[in-house]
């Protein structure tokens, strides 16, 4: 029902085509945990769930594979959805702290009221989650959050790796039981990071990569509690 | 607030030196999002000369606290109203803004009595939701759903898909499927409440002036008219009408198509959207007599305005339609004499397979489905009246009256007046529902509400009876609201007496000389 007035009918045509569907659905059934890290992707019995044919469906596969949420290389060549192990996530965390430190002068620079009060809601919503305990919920309102973030930056290709980066360290984190500690831990970095851009006070750039930093450490800190429990199997 | 919790407020103030009179908006929409896009609509009273705040209500978007929908909204309203006076940019005057949800939110304002509150305009709401939901007695199903799924969880539900999958049963998991969570409890409530409700009346303090703007094809309309004529019977305040030829989003009417009305640019649907309010605000902070005219309304968007003391207008002539059928005819006849009493209109009634409500809840003018394939169905019958040879101006309060046969000891009535074309197309003008009480016959009265609708020379008035109309209703089955937690249905016969002093009859004024 979005769009109270705006046309309801035009939000509800397919822009796209059915590719594009297999793709969010299947993206969303990874990131929110549906699909499992290991869980093999048949692709006829997606393509039936989704209702879309089969070749729209390898091309969704496609754009997944090059994301590296799924990897081509299970048993009898089956894709599977991809098993983040310890290294690998830690180099996804110092890649993230990276770019982030990167983004972070100009991102406090460009962040205007609305967009302050933007970030404002996702927080609302991200607390409601953890109250809720809707980690995917959470964990999805936490995208968003660092998205709109990234893109007050105006450095697309940032913008690009950034994304990409994150979707690992969500599937890393979705993975792992949900850990109330670690939930609050980024809701507090998130309303640190509102208060310090609402002040516009000095060197808030580098204050901004701090906290940053401690959002994408909390998040791989529940991915490196799935991955313990992944090598233990 | 009183109890500490922060609500999340925007001010947007004129470049002008302050002080300014202030439009406050408190809604559960967004108060800065593409929903409401309450962004454009302050904007426009900025550049009139006002301040507008725009709110929050508890527990939604940013606003701290839990979300329980009309819980708090009368207090959260006095204690904003007072933070705005306490304001070194206030003058001291509020007056109140917003639909739907945040119509009533400007009722329950006023229910606080803050002596600063000088006028609210609610539009598409009445002064009690509930009255909108259990109209009749019986609850709008696919309203109170989707109103559920969008607003009473939380922002993540925002995209939810529609339209739901209605097939799913018991009805309960419609709900649970399409959001993959346990319904609201408010929404348990309502389905668990008797529906024979009576909505309280509103309270209006005295001097508060009030500006009821209704959409003629919006869901809320009967409810909301019944606001206005209770709160203008009272003599406590002052209330004017707008009846505009719209849906629950404003949508207009365009009669010279009758295609599905698509919405004009922002800047042009904003223009139209808040002309109606100009002149009563500026009275209304003046504290001068209101130039607005008791009732303001057209049965086009596209005709100009008519004024009147009331509604209906006093020149209108109270006409009455008899429904008959002769024993072979698929659809029958509605003709402005009395008829012998010539037995009964009957219909099967079968809650598995009910008659489709057809178009978006609360875009009722998006598309404007033809029901012609409805008019012969075994459990509806259908009454028409000989074309028109000249159009027909509908501007009254519409009720059908019968005598109602049913088999349990309640049973659902439901009304849909149509505009049949010369092609054969039916469109809805408005639908209505009665929760019907035994013992059975029973004479039933249907209020359809308000009505502004011409008729073009070659039509034919319409009148459609049945049991169901879902999922836009809650389906009578077993007598009542069953089906929610529970599916067992059951047939029955239903039926009308045609002809007679109690014979099936619709009845709505009209204007001959326009």
């Amino acid at each position: 029902m979005k769009g109270f007035r705006p046309d309801p009918t035009a939000s509800r045509a397919p822009t796209d085509v059915s590719a594009r569907r297999a793709y969010t659905e299947l993206r969303s059934q990874i990131l929110d945990g549906r699909l499992p890290p290991g869980a093999v992707v048949s692709e006829v019995a997606m393509a039936e769930s989704i209702g879309v044919s089969r070749t729209p469906l390898r091309e969704a596969l496609r754009e997944l594979l090059s994301e590296g949420l799924i990897v081509g290389d299970g048993p009898r060549r089956q894709v599977t959805v991809r098993q983040l192990s310890r290294d690998e996530l830690d180099e996804i965390v110092r890649a993230r702290r990276a770019l982030e430190g990167v983004i972070a002068t100009s991102v406090a620079e460009a962040v205007d009221d609305e967009a302050i009060d933007a970030l404002r809601l996702i927080s609302a919503r991200m607390t409601r989650a953890a109250v809720h305990g809707d980690a995917a919920g959470f964990l999805e309102a936490d995208d968003e959050f660092h998205a709109a973030l990234s893109r007050a930056s105006a450095m697309t290709t940032v913008e690009e790796f950034l994304a990409r980066l994150r979707s690992l360290s969500r599937l890393a984190a979705m993975t792992g039981e949900p850990q109330q500690a670690l939930l609050a831990e980024v809701g507090a970095a998130h309303e640190r990071i509102i208060d310090l851009l609402a002040a516009r006070g000095p060197r808030r750039g580098r204050q901004l990569a701090t906290e940053l930093g401690r959002c994408a450490d909390a998040l791989a800190a529940m991915g490196v509690g799935a991955s313990r429990r992944h090598d233990a199997r | 607030m009183r109890d500490g919790t922060p609500l999340a407020t925007d001010v947007y103030l004129p470049a002008a030196e302050p002080p300014f009179d202030v439009l406050l908006s408190r809604l559960p929409y967004d108060k800065a999002g593409d929903e409401f896009f309450m962004p454009a609509i302050a904007r426009y009273w900025v550049r009139a000369g006002y301040a507008v705040v725009v709110q929050d209500v508890r527990g939604k978007a940013r606003s701290g606290g839990e979300f329980d929908p009309l819980a708090s909204d009368v207090e959260d309203g006095f204690d904003t109203i007072d933070w705005i006076v306490s304001q070194p940019w206030a003058r001291g005057r509020v007056a109140m803004i917003g639909d739907s949800y945040s119509g009533y939110t400007q009722w329950a304002a006023a229910r606080s009595g803050h002596p600063a509150l000088v006028a609210i305009t609610p539009r598409c709401a009445s002064h009690d939701r509930m009255d909108i939901m259990l109209d009749g007695g019986v609850l709008a199903l696919e309203a109170a759903t989707y109103w559920a799924a969008e607003t009473a969880l939380d922002e993540f539900l925002y995209d939810y898909p529609t339209p739901f999958d209605w097939s799913v049963r018991p009805l309960r998991d419609v709900f649970v499927t399409e959001s993959g969570r346990e319904p609201p409890q408010w929404l348990e409530d309502l389905v668990a409440r008797d529906p024979v409700y009576a909505a309280s009346p509103p309270t209006v303090p005295d001097g508060l002036r009030c500006l009821h703007l209704c959409g003629l094809f919006d869901y809320a309309v009967i409810a909301q008219f019944r606001s206005w004529r209770v709160a203008h019977g009272r003599s406590a305040g002052e209330h004017h009408l707008v009846l505009d030829a719209v849906d629950h989003s404003w949508r207009a009417l365009r009669r010279a198509t009758d295609a599905a009305g698509s919405l004009e640019q922002m800047s042009v649907f904003l223009e139209r959207y808040n002309e109606p309010l100009r002149d009563f605000l500026e009275a209304a902070f003046d504290g001068s007599p209101s130039p607005t005219p008791a009732v303001r309304w057209r049965a086009s968007t596209e005709a100009a305005w008519s004024e009147s003391p009331t509604w209906p207008p006093p020149d209108a002539r109270e006409l009455t339609w008899w429904a008959s059928r002769h024993r072979d005819e698929p659809v029958g006849r509605l003709s402005p004499s009395t008829r012998p009493r010539v037995g009964r209109a009957t219909w099967a009634h079968d809650p598995a397979k009910p008659v489709p409500s057809r178009g978006n809840p609360f875009h009722e003018l998006a598309e404007r489905p033809d029901h012609r394939d409805l008019a012969t169905r075994p459990d509806v019958v259908q009454f028409e009246t000989a074309p028109l040879d000249r159009a027909l101006l509908l501007a009254g309060i519409a009720r059908v009256d019968a005598e109602f046969h049913f088999a349990a000891d309640r049973a659902h009535l439901v009304a849909v007046l149509l505009d049949v074309g010369p092609d054969g197309s039916c469109r809805e003008i408005r639908a209505g529902r009665q929760l019907v009480v035994g013992p059975s016959p029973t004479s039933a009265t249907l209020d359809l509400g308000p009505i502004a609708y011409e008729l073009h020379p070659g039509h034919r008035l319409a009148v459609r009876l049945s049991s169901s109309l879902f999922p836009r209703y809650a389906l009578d089955s077993a007598g009542g609201f069953g089906g929610w937690s529970a599916w067992a249905p059951t047939t029955s016969q239903r039926g009308v007496i045609l002809g007679g002093p109690t014979g099936a009859r619709l009845t709505c004024a009209v204007l001959s000389s326009r």
